[in-house]
């Protein structure tokens, strides 16, 4: 359906898209996952034809599209602060996309209705967007968006402006509204979550370029770089030497630390850096094999406790148990291996 | 962005309004600089009056100096009064403030003269108070009329730009250098004049461009013996026909405008329309201690006696008649203006003048507007296009209005083609000076729309010119209605430009009422009141409109567009 061939993008004289390029199937969703100001709005854009690309294509259905000014390319999309006209009301928000088709009022009137049913807000059309809240512009601007039946939907952090509380429940029912879709669907955010909650396949932008892609679970278990896994959230490093690489131990100041299998080749000898999820430690009945850490602080965290610990060699490494620890106390971890994630430390090949 | 590439239709919106600019402006300020180099190379150094243009130079230095600062003293208070405090009639005194800066001077000049002229209200009232044989103030023809014009004109200028400067200082701040232990002087001196320098160096700017370039006020209120170079230009054009020697006067004029304009765009701000903004409430308190009451008393009553009570007179004066045993109401005067008598100026009824400058209004500001909108919308998105057009514009801004009159003159007004053209120029130069002040409400309002908006609309299917229908315009629509409304009153009131375009058989209200108030005969001083009321109605209405219309202003929830680059 939607390919991007070698998408290249300068802002200010700086490569901010570096050669993209990916596929995008007949009903797809996939989601753009990457730092704010990485350059995902401006991807959208140009796929939309609202900003030209130094270089590289857009094509639709093998059909080269670059050239093809916005308004004719009926993609749908939809902005992260909604972008809702302030001189119309709800309904004619809605309209315009039906307006610009010439469409009988008659016809403009059912539809415009049975997309305002859709989102919820079927009471609201005669409504200044003006006055409404941030939940309530987010449905709108979702139903202007979906209304004309775009051959494609891009929406731009669409929970972005969002608090948290509505967050969750606005995201459930957009997911309710996109399952209804039979169209492709390309989902900007730079939160993970979301990205996981959204995606068939997630696509990651890191310094212009897609640095890793794949279903969600997979990307999020394996992540292909340091980088990725501190974007990720993963806290917990410790340096140490390939002791042997199949299967692959790490030697640590701490001890030996065995990895499950990973999707990159180490050699003997080689510095390493592992990172340790936080929920890959549990406690371990056995010393043998075991990290001995102390207990420096315990905090409560709804589902359940954060653990700073700290190892005999003085590295501070934070897991997630289900029960309470005393500080102070002496504990013996044992490490999911499958958990592993080993990267060539920074700076060494 | 491909809608961007270069077309035809691009091409002609962008060539239309340079090509007017060209034609309307550059070309005509081309022939007053060629007319006096070709005097310079025929006389060199020698063959000028210097001493003439040094004294005039001299004298519209100073009093614009004096007029400028007695402005600031006055303002100043009052914008502490706008910004800071609420109270009984403060709506009214907002409209009355706004109004002088588009009041026509004639009939500032006629208020000024029903108020404390020989036969003004207030002369008679003394004589008759204390049976005084002659007007005990003689306020014409003098220094003071001069200056009290100017400060009349400008004090809203400075109210408006110090008093939205105000209003944005934080009153927490004032608060927070209280608790520090700071008296009420030094947290003004420290906190609040740092933070207001930058408006008060903009206004100083402003009022003074504005008092450098006054022609009316001095032509009708300083006398002959006082001249600038504004009024020289005109006396040595229209009553010596020197017009080598207007040129260079016109010349230097310009190069001392320009320089000031230049300070005023390097110092970052552009001139602002006084559209009174209801600003942010919080800051605002009402007077509690007796120090503040009595300051906002005596405020508004010095407020009032120098911006209401002379245009009071002059409807007074324009309503009644003295028949040497009391005052009398009459419409006799307003009768008059639909008479053509054998001692008119003209040889048209006065009310045809009216007509006129209707009709110049209405084509001067559609003009303006159409210019204002094309220019707009050409530079967005462009930077060095739209840093060229804000000088382009700010050219006209830093011309003054009798240059543009000389000009216009000299190019268009002379020889075989005059007669064809005289009609239009007038409002062509109308829409060029109302131009910087069209731009001015239009720029930033199209630009204050979220790029957001128009993205969503292309991609729900709209065209450029569909986006600019159905979303641009509706958005910006108040500023384009109060742009065309200030264009209107400006031209209607402008008499600077139109006194050396004028034909005599076609005159304009301001100058209709300027012919009959310098003629003696209490007929023609009631016909000249008479015409001021009308001209004071019109703009009054301008205003009222105006005011109304409440700019709008971008909500918290409709942020900026700010691209996720």
């Amino acid at each position: 359906m939607l390919e991007i061939r070698k998408i290249r993008k300068y802002y200010e004289n700086n490569l901010l898209l570096d050669d993209i390029s990916f596929t995008l199937g007949s009903d797809e969703t996939v989601c753009l996952l990457g730092p704010s100001g990485g350059g995902k709005s401006t991807l959208l854009r140009i796929i939309a034809g609202l900003e030209e690309a130094a270089s590289g294509q857009v094509f639709w259905e093998g059909q080269d599209i670059s050239a093809e000014p916005a308004h004719l390319r009926n993609f749908g999309l939809m902005f992260q602060d909604y972008a809702l006209f302030p001189h119309l009301n709800v309904g004619e928000n809605v309209a315009f996309g039906l307006r610009m088709q010439r469409l009988s009022e008659e016809n403009i009137r059912r539809r415009v209705a049975e997309t305002l049913a859709l989102v919820n807000m079927s009471a609201f059309a005669k409504r200044r967007v003006t006055d409404l809240s941030g939940g309530e512009q987010q449905r709108v601007a979702l139903a202007r968006a979906l209304v004309p039946h775009p051959r494609l939907l891009m929406l731009d952090e669409p929970l972005g402006a969002l608090d948290r509380a509505l967050r969750a429940q606005l995201s459930e029912d957009l997911r309710a509204v996109l399952q209804r879709m039979d169209i492709p669907v390309i989902y900007v955010t730079h939160d993970q979550e979301e990205a996981f909650a959204f995606g068939d396949r997630l696509f990651v932008l890191h310094e212009g370029r897609i640095i890793q892609s794949g279903s969600p679970s997979q990307v999020y278990n394996h992540p292909d770089s340091l980088w990725l896994a501190t974007f990720f959230g993963h806290k917990n490093r410790l340096q140490g030497i390939v002791e042997t690489v199949d299967p692959l131990r790490v030697r640590t100041d701490d001890g030996l630390i065995a990895c499950g299998s990973q999707p990159r080749e180490f050699h003997k000898g080689q510095k390493v850096t592992l990172v340790l999820p936080s929920d890959s430690a549990s406690l371990s009945e056995q010393d043998e094999g075991a990290l001995k850490a102390r207990v420096t602080d315990s905090r409560f965290q709804g589902m359940g406790h954060l653990v700073d610990l700290q190892l005999t060699d003085g590295s501070e490494l934070t897991f997630f148990f289900k029960d309470a620890m005393e500080p102070g106390n002496s504990v013996s971890l044992a490490l999911d291996a499958q958990s592993m994630l080993c990267f060539p430390s920074p700076g060494i090949a | 962005m491909p809608s961007k590439r270069w077309n035809a239709g691009r091409l002609a919106l962008w060539l239309l309004p340079l090509g007017f600019l060209l034609a309307f402006y550059f070309f005509p300020l081309g022939k007053i600089v060629v007319l006096s180099l070709t005097r310079w190379r025929q006389n060199g150094l020698i063959g000028w009056d210097w001493g003439l243009v040094g004294r005039t130079a001299g004298f519209t230095f100073y009093q614009a100096t004096l007029s400028t600062l007695l402005t600031l003293v006055l303002g100043m208070p009052a914008a502490f009064l706008f910004s800071r405090f609420q109270f009984r009639g403060k709506g009214f005194l907002r409209i009355a403030s706004t109004l002088p800066f588009i009041l026509p001077t004639v009939v500032v000049a006629a208020g000024f003269n029903a108020l404390v002229g020989p036969h003004g209200w207030l002369n008679l009232a003394l004589m008759a108070l204390f049976r005084l044989e002659q007007a005990p103030i003689v306020l014409q023809n003098s220094l003071g009329a001069i200056l009290v014009a100017h400060v009349f004109y400008n004090t809203s200028i400075v109210i408006r730009v110090v008093s939205t400067a105000w209003e944005g200082v934080d009153l927490r701040l004032e608060n927070a250098a209280r608790t520090l232990g700071a008296s009420p002087m030094r947290v003004f001196r420290s906190v609040t004049l740092p933070l207001l320098r930058p408006a008060l160096i903009s206004a100083f700017l402003l009022v003074f461009l504005f008092d450098f370039t006054s022609f009316g006020v001095i032509l009708m209120m300083g006398g002959p013996q006082f001249s600038t170079l504004e009024v020289e230009i005109y006396i040595q054009t229209m009553q010596f026909l020197n017009l080598p020697l207007a040129g260079l006067l016109s010349l230097i004029q310009l190069v001392f405008c320009m320089g000031i304009t230049a300070l005023i765009i390097a110092t970052g701000r552009s001139l602002s329309v006084p559209v009174m903004p209801r600003g942010n409430q919080e800051n605002l308190r009402k007077p509690a201690k007796a120090a503040e009451k009595s300051f906002v008393f005596i405020m508004s009553f010095v407020l009032v006696s120098l911006l209401v009570l002379p245009l009071a007179a002059l409807v007074g004066q324009a309503f009644f008649t003295s028949n040497g045993s009391g005052w009398h109401p009459t419409l006799q005067f307003f009768r008059q203006l639909f008479v053509n008598t054998r001692q008119s100026v003209f040889y048209v009824p006065p009310i045809i003048a009216l007509r006129n400058s209707l009709l110049y209004a209405l084509t001067a500001s559609s003009l303006a507007l159409g210019l204002g909108m094309l220019l707009a919308n050409a530079a967005r998105g462009r930077r060095l296009l739209s840093r060229l057009l804000n000088w382009m514009v700010l050219l006209p801004l830093g011309t003054s209005a009798v240059t543009f009159g000389l000009g216009l003159y000299l190019a268009y007004g002379t020889g075989y083609t005059a007669l064809r053209w005289y009609p239009l120029l007038i409002p062509l130069a109308h829409a060029l000076i109302a131009l910087p002040f069209v731009l001015n409400l239009i720029e930033p309002a199209l630009n204050a729309i979220p790029a957001n908006l128009k993205w969503a609309a292309r991609t729900l299917g709209a065209s450029q010119r569909v986006v600019w229908r159905r979303v641009e315009l509706p958005i910006i629509w108040r500023a384009a209605l109060t742009a065309f409304v200030y264009a209107y009153a400006i031209s209607l009131g402008e008499f600077g430009a139109t006194s050396f375009l004028t034909r005599p058989d076609i005159p304009t209200l301001p100058i209709a009422v300027y012919r009959y108030l310098t003629l003696p005969g209490a007929l023609n001083y009631g016909q000249a009141m008479a015409m001021s009321v009308v001209l004071l109605a019109v703009c009054a209405l301008s205003m009222f409109v105006v005011d109304r219309l409440q700019l709008p202003v971008w909500g918290d929830n409709q942020r900026k567009a700010q691209p996720d680059a």
